[in-house]
């Protein structure tokens, strides 16, 4: 019941306030009206009576505000006058409004745009407690993990719910069940990586432990895409047969829209005991991936695999000495990359973001003299301080509110700009999304940026001496305390500025560096492509060998064709698979102790092809075949590793995982950067391609110009060869190049918008505060010039103010830019590139923007009339 | 701050003494003081400034009634009586005066 008064009386303090305030009058009417009728019943002249009546009550006014104070509801009440005063005196100034709220908004979307990308969630189940592990080699961390490893920690833990294995080597198996073959990309996992993640097929079920069994019949899941893409989202794929590569398939199920993990894979095929990588346990290919029991921490679960990896170093001294597991969240591990990066654009968003706070600031600062008589005749009618306070932040929250909003949309767009330069977005993470913790992030950030925005005016235009204003005639100049607080803020706004524009040209001038950084061999214009025969149409090596002879043949004769080649592998696109090797008879002491180098096969006039300096010795003939095929040609640091002090050409290498397993150097070629252009140079061994002839190979032509243009023809003559060849994923070296390098270059583009926009609202700033002060001082100036002063001095001294506040800046800016060079180390790859460029383009682009931010309020100083500004208004 | 305090002290107090007089009898706003004051003899005189916001604040919660009505001289005026929830506040709050008292006059007793 009581509970019912109560909200009805807030109900009416709200809604019904002017009908209570009717009633108030006339009650304090009553109590005047009788007060007086017991004095004149006294005796008292009816004058003197309303007037002692009226003392007594103590101004009804007062006493009105007192009653409307101490109602219930009070502050809610309070709070929706606020806003709708604030309505009405930004509806009353829209230019301004509209200024400040798009300002903020620039800001406020950036910044949202940015934390949405760091803010990324794991479309998993419970996702934190989801680990990847890696192997280590004498504590350092080295990746992959051997296949026969992963069934000895999954057997013997203690603290994984489950743990999985997944590899990353995706094969292309061409589908002949139909008429013409499909090509699918393969990716192979254990059969509890669904359940692991937690993720359903949305048709059909997922593996279970049975499919993995010896002898099981081959079951496999299909993507969403390839399903709906490839057979139309027949309800009949599933428990149909599929033939991969010769051998039939049950198809089991269909996994989610967009599910992809580490792989993006149209199939997936079952890891088992036997299969399909990795035949002995010092073969590392694959990657781990547990699921951590309830009450088992990360450290635990890695003491927990340390232990058993202990043991196995014991017991197979050969392959796994000094062999240990690291584990990591896998939230950390799919952002390793990245997270330097977006942390740095993270900070830049934010130094945006401030110096637009400034800048609002400042306006309402200068709004806040001009509003000084509204304000003060507020605080004669009774408002606190505190309570005018208020009614300035919630205009800025206000502000600062619509600016949020505008900001959510500007993010959106902004995002999809970045999206658009980022090459296909990181396997297994939900595409970035202004989902509902970017928009939290954002409703935080409009309100701290309408307080810290609203603060300082605030308190500064309801500060003492409102009472002495009140004369709307008074001129209204800009107190000399405001004037120091914007000019710091400008000062502010330019050290932001200098530190964004340096950190931008720091980190162009580093993609310039990679762009032109020497890789070992010559990437332009070289065009390649998968190539996949199916074995069974060949019965011998020889028979495979004079077809891709033949087929290299009709490419070359290809018009604006140089050469072509093939190998296993293309450079710095086709990373890893590195092996074991030393010098005959001098193995090393501990397999651990050895070096490994980049196995790479590849036929004769293949250095020639890419452009590798052939240093010594010579390249393959076709006379290396059969018992003369035992032959290698070393990179030049593995020859200087494996032979110091000798000459390498004709000494015997053995290398791990062949046999037979000698090999005589014939030759000595440059190194390059083989594992992509962002890696250092990695040692790499060549063996002929007829040794171990595969299946799979990728197709290298070097053209004299427009490489992406052969897609077509090269197309044709593999489809008029007699037998079957598939071609895959036509590209150029170029574009592959491009792609590593995208994500960087999103940051480097991102960033520089950042630095441009963070100046230009600096300079806008920075004209604020000089174009305010030419319009304080135009009295001034007008007296200056009558008495002599050319407008030379005038200028002078202008620019001198300006100059003044932009130099501490840029000197503080300095400061800065040094210290977040020192941070950036972990971004800004050392290549050796000399950064004088970066710092001097950026400071450059500032001076000019000061110099004409200053200007334009001294030029105008010469328009001013002299006798007007001597003119008292 | 101190003023503040003092305030809802005396506020708190206020309010029992305009519930108590409302006990049994319907008053306007004037009446009330003129009947503290009359049973105080004079100590306490609550002026309006202090009067109608705890009238009002009083109606709000629900404690008491207001009705426009006629007063002696046919002058309107607003009558405010006690309601049953008003009622036992009143209770509530003669309980809450007692327990103070009790609580300062211990003190005093014993230094």
């Amino acid at each position: 019941m009581l509970l019912i008064t109560r909200i009805k009386s807030v109900f009416r303090t709200l809604f019904r306030s002017r009908q209570m305030e009717q009633e108030l009058d006339e009650e304090l009417k009553s109590w005047i009206d009788i007060r007086m009728d017991r004095m004149i019943a006294d005796g008292m002249p009816a004058r003197q009576a309303r007037r002692m009546a009226l003392l007594e009550l103590g101004g009804v006014e007062q006493v009105k505000m007192k009653v409307r104070e101490n109602r219930v509801g009070t502050f809610l009440d309070t709070m929706i006058q606020d806003l709708r005063i604030s309505f009405r005196m930004m509806r009353k100034d829209p230019g301004f409004a509209l200024v400040a709220i798009v300002i903020l908004a620039l800001g406020i979307g950036a910044t949202s745009a940015i934390f949405s990308l760091v803010d990324r969630q794991l479309p998993f189940e419970e996702p934190d407690r989801l680990v990847m592990g890696m192997k280590t080699i004498q504590g350092e961390p080295a990746n992959w993990i051997s296949r026969v490893d992963y069934y000895d920690f999954n057997d013997l833990n203690r603290s994984f719910e489950e743990l999985a294995a997944v590899t990353d080597f995706t094969r292309i198996f061409p589908e002949t069940s139909g008429e013409e073959p499909v090509l699918m990309k393969t990716g192979f996992a254990t059969w509890n990586l669904l359940p692991l993640l937690g993720v359903e097929p949305i048709r059909g079920r997922g593996f279970r432990s049975e499919d993995a069994e010896p002898g099981a019949v081959p079951t496999i899941l299909v993507s969403h895409r390839l399903w709906m893409e490839e057979y139309g989202g027949a309800t009949d794929l599933v428990g149909s047969t599929l033939t991969l590569s010769g051998t039939p398939c049950i198809v089991i199920g269909v996994l989610p829209r967009d599910y992809r993990f580490l792989v993006d894979a149209d199939v997936w095929w079952l890891i088992d005991r036997e299969g399909p990588w990795d035949q002995g346990r010092g073969s590392h290919s694959h990657m781990m991936v547990g699921r951590l029991l309830p009450d088992v921490t990360m450290e635990q679960a890695g003491e927990d695999l340390s232990a058993i990896a202990a043991e196995l170093s014991e017991l197979y001294p050969e392959t796994n000495d000094e062999k240990g597991v690291a584990l990591l969240s896998l939230r950390s591990a799919l952002m390793f990359n990245a997270r330097p990066v977006l942390l740095t654009l993270l900070a830049a968003t934010v130094l945006v973001l401030l110096i637009a706070c400034g800048n609002v600031a400042g306006l309402l600062l200068a709004r806040g003299q001009v509003k000084l008589p509204e304000l003060s005749v507020r605080s004669a009618l009774g408002a606190t301080r505190s309570r005018l306070i208020r009614l300035q932040l919630t205009e800025s929250l206000l502000i600062a509110g619509l600016a949020g909003l505008l900001g959510v949309v500007i993010a959106r767009v902004l995002l999809d700009l970045l999206l658009n330069l980022l090459p296909g977005g990181m396997a297994g993470l939900d595409p970035p999304a202004i989902g509902s913790g970017v928009l939290l992030f954002t409703i935080g950030v409009s309100i701290v940026t309408g307080l810290f925005t609203g603060l300082i005016p605030a308190v500064r235009s309801s500060g003492a001496g409102l009472t002495g204003r009140m004369n709307a005639g008074s001129r209204v100049t800009e107190g000399a305390r405001s004037t120091r607080l914007r000019s710091s803020f400008v000062i502010a706004q330019v050290t932001f500025s200098v530190v964004l524009l340096v950190v931008a040209g720091l980190l162009i001038n580093n993609l310039v560096g990679l762009a032109r950084l020497d890789l070992g061999f010559d990437p332009d214009e070289l065009f390649i492509c998968g190539l996949q025969v199916s074995p069974t149409d060949y019965s011998s090596v020889e028979e495979l060998l004079g077809f891709l002879d033949h087929l290299l043949e009709r490419i070359q004769s290809l018009p604006g064709v140089e050469s072509a080649t093939i190998a296993n592998k293309v450079p710095a696109i086709d990373p890893y698979q590195d092996w074991g090797l030393y010098a005959t008879g001098r193995p090393p002491a501990r397999p651990v102790d050895g070096i490994t180098a980049l196995a790479r096969w590849a036929p004769p006039g293949y250095f020639s092809t890419v452009r590798m300096p052939l240093l010594r010795g010579r390249d393959f003939e076709p006379t290396d075949t059969g018992d003369a095929s035992q032959v290698i040609i070393l990179s030049e640091d593995t020859a200087e590793t494996l032979f110091p002090d000798s000459d390498p050409l004709g000494q015997l290498v053995t290398i791990q995982f062949l046999d037979p397993d000698e090999f005589r150097v014939i030759g000595i070629v440059g190194d390059g950067r083989l594992n992509g252009v962002r890696s250092a140079p990695y040692r790499a061994m060549y063996m002929p391609f007829a040794r171990q002839p595969s299946t799979v190979m990728r197709l290298i032509v070097r053209a004299e110009r427009n490489a992406i243009d052969l897609a077509g023809p090269i197309r044709n003559i593999v489809r008029q060869m007699d037998r079957i060849v598939l071609m895959v994923d036509p590209t150029t070296v170029e574009a592959g190049l491009d792609e590593q390098l995208g994500g960087f270059r999103i940051a480097i583009i991102a960033m520089s918008l950042f630095a441009v926009l963070a100046l230009v609202l600096t300079a806008i700033g920075l004209y604020g505060v000089l174009a305010y002060h030419v319009r304080q001082r135009t009295n001034e100036i007008g007296l200056r010039v009558c008495l002599g002063a050319t407008g030379q001095d005038i200028i002078t001294s202008i620019l001198r103010q300006g100059f003044l506040l932009a130099g501490i800046g840029l000197a503080l800016g300095i400061g800065g830019a040094m210290a977040a060079k020192q941070l950036l180390s972990t971004v800004l790859s050392t290549t050796g590139a000399i950064d004088i460029t970066a710092w001097f383009g950026a400071l450059l682009l500032f001076a000019i923007v000061v110099v004409i931010a200053c200007l334009v309020p001294a030029l105008r100083t010469l328009r001013i009339d002299p006798v007007k500004a001597l003119r008292i208004e | 701050m101190m003023t503040k305090r003092k305030a809802d002290l005396l506020r708190g107090t206020l309010d029992l003494l305009i519930l108590k007089t409302l006990t049994g009898q319907s008053l306007h706003g004037l009446g009330i003081s003129n009947r503290i004051e009359q049973i105080t003899e004079g100590i306490f005189q609550i002026k309006p400034g202090s009067l109608f916001p705890a009238l009002h604040r009083l109606e709000q919660l629900g404690y008491i009634e207001g009705e426009w009505g006629e007063s002696e001289n046919n002058r309107r005026a607003k009558y405010y009586h006690l309601t049953t929830a008003g009622q036992r506040q009143l209770g509530q709050e003669k309980e809450n005066w007692s327990t103070v008292v009790g609580a300062i006059t211990r003190v005093l007793e014993t230094s």
